[in-house]
């Protein structure tokens, strides 16, 4: 299936043929979004709860959407935001304190669903380690190699503070990679 | 990446790969599911809104009928309210006849007036009989 351009699907979703423009900006985002969000829940089941709540959330507001803000970066922002919104949820359904909601999602990376190596276990367990904030940080960053101009635009926050957040979280990941 | 090499050499050198596991044709099924999703909202808000304004039509009927029963005073309140003096010029433009308080007392005792106080006190300080009065309300 041909990839549309962002600006082309906007059109679509304005059209008549808002469904099936729809249908196609899910296509094109559906991977990157759903890896991100799985990577902040760990678990397939929350992961596919948050990402459907995602889209439907974009195709609720895409009338909203001003495109004077790139349309990926609006969705990566609903991305994040119904992350973190579901994390704190599962913190204040269960009171679980932030340490015990570390070691459930470290527990289920332990469960099978993991098909990395051990150092990429290591890796995923360090992250869980990571403040949420600064996790989705190093997520956008390092996986998605997000241009730091695009995250200040999703996260809202300069430059500057996600250099540093990024770089603070590659040490401390390294450090645990090499030393535990 | 460049940026790594530097502060974080073991994690630059890592493959960014997902390891993941997910459900076989999950991303085929997931954009129809998520449209059906869309859809059955709509639907659900359209037979809200459907739903609501003939129901919002009955509340609010009931309601301004209840905000008319409680505001809207009574007869019965009305004469509860009355002054005693209210009461006295009521008695005398309306009785024809010479003012009989058995009569009264027996209307007060089967109509069961609430409150009955202002009616008693008007009988004691016209000199009304109070052992009849008495009689009648214990």
């Amino acid at each position: 299936m041909a990839e549309y351009s962002d600006n082309e699907l906007i059109e679509m979703l304005h059209s008549d043929n808002s469904s099936y423009g729809f249908n196609l900006l899910v296509r094109k985002y559906q991977k990157r979004i759903y890896n991100q969000v799985r990577r902040m829940v760990v678990d397939h089941d929350d992961a596919n709860d948050v990402v459907q709540n995602i889209f439907i959330k974009v195709w609720q507001n895409i009338d909203k959407f001003q495109a004077n803000s790139e349309l990926y970066t609006w969705i990566y922002r609903i991305c994040v935001n119904e992350s973190l919104t579901f994390l704190k949820r599962k913190k204040t359904k269960f009171f679980l304190p932030i340490v015990d909601i570390e070691k459930e999602l470290s527990g289920k990376l332990d469960g099978g669903s993991f098909t990395g190596d051990e150092i990429e276990l290591k890796l995923q367990k360090a992250l869980l380690k990571l403040p949420e904030k600064q996790r989705i940080v190093f997520n956008l960053r390092y996986y998605d190699e997000m241009p730091y101009e695009e995250m200040s635009k999703v996260l809202v926050t300069s430059v500057g503070a996600l250099k540093a957040s990024y770089h603070h979280a590659a040490k401390k990941i390294e450090e645990i990679l090499l030393h535990h | 990446m460049e940026e790594l090499k530097n502060i974080a050499p073991t994690l630059a050198k890592r493959s960014k790969k997902v390891h993941f596991d997910v459900p076989e044709d999950y991303f085929e099924l997931l954009p129809h599911q998520i449209q059906e999703r869309c859809a059955s909202k709509q639907n659900a808000k359209k037979h809200f809104f459907r739903f609501n304004k003939s129901t919002v039509s009955i509340f609010a009927g009931i309601g301004m009928l209840m905000v008319f029963y409680f505001t809207v005073p009574s007869q019965d309140q009305k004469i509860q309210n009355a002054s005693m003096e209210e009461i006295s010029l009521y008695i005398s433009q309306n009785m024809e006849e010479e003012f009989d308080e058995e009569l009264l007392l027996d209307a007060i005792s089967s109509e069961k007036l609430n409150s009955t106080s202002k009616l008693e006190d008007y009988l004691i300080e016209n000199e009304i009989d109070e052992d009849i009065l008495t009689e009648e309300l214990l």
